[in-house]
């Protein structure tokens, strides 16, 4: 390739974008369009992997303290941050009547506030440094299969 | 024996460098969804990399001249405006996620909220950059950076299968969320080839004054610090998919990713892990607002350096300060570092192209570069490879980001 002409390609193809600014932005446009489109079904799945690994993170995060493998800054900071991972995803069900109102969705919705109750109790403990009563709720949430409250 | 050293701390900053909020957020994502499946990913992007910085040394080398500096001289200022913009745009929002990481990890160590550890972090990365010569500033963190390393012992220590880590090295569909897939792999492609890393690593070349006879230093450093610093992320990517990826822990922050040394190193794994990231984000920051100092400093033509008292660099010192200042006003919203990283990272892809096809048309100029050209494979590989990673992130992206 030699310079001049590859210069004066790249030139070229910059004023073209540069022309036709308009068609590049319908072309994203309509992939987010096409984005919006995800269905229900696919909704559902994604909040049910995330319920999944929140109980999981939960479930580690607190049986690592009580190994006493963790501190107690560290279990108190990552319950918290799992707490507000539970809550927007619940607040995200929540804002959408139609997921509601379908029996999945309203699972998963009472699913996710079940486990937020149990980590705040989970933090409560740690800072109490009851281990005993976090032991308790932690086979509080390890008995309760994900998306089955 | 000089320069053997300075190919040795080369090499061993590189290494102590690699890592920050991208790669481990990227790395622990792809691990902890796809096991070893994304390993590939790393190591195309390293191998994108390791050419294109070798390629900004040589440039450096040959034209004393910098990539962006350059870019101005031949395609004029109109040219590189958009790519300009949209190369600030992002480096302020990466910034923003590299200084909420550095937040994060002192979070994790204290339990005080990240946010109340931004401006502390912003004065501590300006206060270095007014007070330090721009060897401290890339050897110091480098050397620092090596901590870095405990991802590859704790993959090492967990044993993973060799054929199972030959098999992730080549390219395989998934069998599951494909989309999310090709988002991560996009991801992974723009969290290791910022373009920041590229205009650094050559005004570093021309503050170094690297003469063309010593080219080898750079092609050894860039290929070898960039090998040895894809497996450092390739560590991240194997450790999370040992440890978190059987628990069912997909990584959408850090406290969680932190849990990946736990079975190897016990009751330091939190430290460990804090101080890992925090080391890495500090020193990327570092490196990002010297680079927005740089970049503004060579397509204005005012004087510009590290190694410049600051008084004789004023607006080069302007420029850097504003970029912080404009990245710590992003952070102190509160905005997750690691959703920051990966909107950032994703987009960088969409920018490459406008990035590297003009720096590739340079490295091809017999004028400039002398004897010391590209050669068509490294010039098909790379234009085809930047080309494809944008048209995919175009595609991938809206998808990820609208679809949830």
């Amino acid at each position: 390739m030699s310079w001049s002409r590859g210069r004066g390609a790249l030139l070229a193809i910059f004023n073209g974008v540069r022309g036709h600014l308009a068609l590049v932005c319908l072309i994203g446009a309509s992939l987010s369009a096409l984005a919006g489109c995800t269905s229900q079904e696919a909704r559902f799945q994604q909040q049910q992997e995330r319920l999944e690994s929140l109980t999981a993170t939960a479930v580690a995060v607190a049986g690592a303290w009580l190994e006493g493998r963790t501190s107690g800054i560290y279990t108190r900071t990552a319950l918290a941050q799992t707490f507000t991972g539970i809550e927007a995803a619940r607040s995200g069900l929540a804002s959408r009547p139609r997921a509601l109102a379908d029996s999945r969705g309203a699972r998963l919705s009472q699913a996710f506030e079940h486990l937020a109750r149990l980590v705040a109790a989970l933090g409560n403990d740690v800072a109490a440094r009851d281990a005993a009563s976090a032991r308790r709720h932690l086979s509080d949430i390890t008995l309760t299969p994900p998306g089955q409250p | 024996m000089s320069a053997l050293i300075d190919l040795l701390l080369g090499v061993v900053t590189s290494i102590g460098g690699f890592v920050e909020v991208g790669s481990i957020s990227t790395s622990a994502q792809a691990g902890s969804e796809f096991g070893f499946q994304l390993l590939w990913a790393v190591a195309a992007a390293g191998v994108m990399l390791a050419m294109l910085v070798e390629m900004s040394g040589r440039l450096a080398a040959v034209s004393r001249n910098s990539m962006v500096a350059a870019v101005r001289e031949h395609f004029g200022i109109s040219f590189q405006f958009v790519s300009l913009a949209a190369e600030f745009l992002l480096d302020t929002l990466l910034l923003a996620a590299e200084i909420g990481g550095t937040g994060i990890a002192v979070t994790l160590l204290t339990g005080v909220g990240f946010t109340w550890w931004i401006l502390p972090a912003g004065i501590a990365i300006w206060m270095l950059l007014w007070s330090s010569r721009f060897a401290l500033v890339e050897y110091g963190i480098g050397l620092l950076g090596l901590v870095t390393l405990s991802f590859v012992v704790s993959a090492w220590k967990l044993g993973p299968d060799a054929r199972e880590l030959a098999s992730g090295l080549a390219p395989s569909l998934p069998h599951h969320h494909a989309m999310r897939y090709a988002f991560l792999a996009v991801s992974i492609v723009g969290a290791t080839v910022s373009p920041y890393l590229l205009n650094f690593y050559s005004s570093g070349t021309v503050e170094e004054k690297l003469p063309p006879a010593q080219l080898w230093i750079n092609r050894t450093t860039a290929y070898l610090g960039t090998c040895f610093g894809s497996i450092v992320s390739m560590g991240i990517l194997v450790t999370s998919a040992l440890v978190l990826r059987p628990l069912h822990i997909r990584v959408d922050s850090y406290d969680q990713a932190a849990l990946m040394f736990v079975p190897v190193f016990g009751r330091w794994a939190i430290t460990l892990f804090a101080v890992s990231l925090g080391i890495g984000c500090f020193g990327a920051a570092v490196e990002l607002v010297l680079n927005a100092g740089y970049v503004s400093a060579q397509v204005l033509g005012w004087p510009w350096g590290a190694d410049r008292p600051r008084r004789t660099a004023a607006r080069f010192t302007w420029a850097f300060t504003l970029v912080l200042l404009a990245a710590l006003a992003v952070a102190l919203t509160g905005v997750d570092p690691m959703q920051l990283t990966m909107v950032s990272v994703a987009l960088t892809v969409v920018v490459l192209p406008v990035l590297v096809l003009p720096f590739l048309v340079l490295m091809n100029d017999r004028k400039l570069m002398k004897e010391h050209t590209n050669g068509s494979v490294s010039n098909l590989l790379l234009a085809g490879l930047t080309v494809l990673g944008a048209i995919l992130a175009l595609v991938v992206i809206p998808l990820e980001v609208l679809g949830g």
